[in-house]
């Protein structure tokens, strides 16, 4: 069952009503990013080096963290 | 001459850059009211329009998500609303939604009828009945416009900090103790 589940969220457009949503999370983690490098560094080709190593970390944690709320949500 | 490693390592490290930061309690201030506003006074004009752009559109984005219902300021039992702490580093949002608080609050105490100031622009709900709706009619994105104004009141800390203090990098140790014996060195060759 949960492989199925897991299956359909990948495949069928059907199956992700409101997946959409996830789009919302990428402003956040690049605007997060580049007020990070901004406020860290002062010339501009460090800031924006800082900003995509944080984007890349922020999204990798938060990609991590869905993936075990979303296997976590399928045992209710 | 210098070596290809040595350009590298010039181009990555900005902790030597000297900044005037003129009145740094002045600079916070104002980057508390406006976002950049701290960065403009102190002439650094580049960062400045980045941090205002981005920490308003960030802003506004979530305060349309939310309905404009997602700024407000309750310290009630019935509604806690915490994520006001972060949304307070943005001054000129915060203000309105203390004002509102307590005009609020103290009209609660006196009697029941409450009049909103502003057509209740950034005003608290009047009952916890009026909150589960605002819950009812935004779903999911009431929480997504909390989140956004949130972590933009939580970046806008770190504008503020950076108008006081100068940039994170600063105050890096390893950074820090490199730029000190940078300008021990410095002094050392003057004075010979």
């Amino acid at each position: 069952m949960f492989a199925w589940n897991l299956f359909l969220a990948a495949v069928a457009r059907g199956a992700m009503s409101g997946i959409e949503q996830l789009l919302l999370f990428l402003p956040l983690v690049l605007i997060s990013s580049l007020v990070y490098g901004v406020t860290r560094h002062e010339r501009w080709p460090v800031i924006f080096r800082e900003a995509t190593r944080m984007a890349i970390w922020f999204g990798f944690f938060t990609g991590c963290m869905f993936i075990v709320v979303f296997i976590l949500s399928q045992f209710n | 001459m210098t070596t290809a490693e040595e350009q590298s390592e010039v181009l990555n490290d900005d902790s030597g850059i000297d900044l005037d930061l003129k009145n740094p309690y002045v600079a916070a201030l104002l980057a508390w009211i406006v976002p950049g506003l701290g960065h403009f006074y102190q002439g650094r004009t580049a960062k400045a329009i980045t941090i205002f752009v981005t920490v308003t559109i960030l802003f506004i984005s979530g305060y349309q998500m939310g309905g404009g219902k997602v700024v407000y300021c309750s310290f009630t039992s019935e509604d806690l609303r915490w994520q006001f702490v972060g949304q307070f580093f943005l001054g000129s949002a915060a203000v309105p939604a203390i004002v509102q608080n307590r005009s609020l609050r103290s009209q609660q105490q006196r009697s029941d009828n409450v009049n909103l100031l502003w057509n209740g622009f950034l005003a608290p709900p009047t009952s916890t009945r009026e909150l589960n709706e605002w819950n009812r009619e935004y779903h999911s994105f009431f929480q997504m416009g909390t989140l956004y104004t949130l972590v933009a009141g939580l970046l806008n800390l770190f504008a503020i900090y950076d108008a006081y203090g100068g940039p994170g990098v600063w105050h890096d140790p390893v950074q820090r103790k490199k730029r000190l014996a940078a300008a021990a060195e410095a002094a050392g060759t003057e004075a010979s």
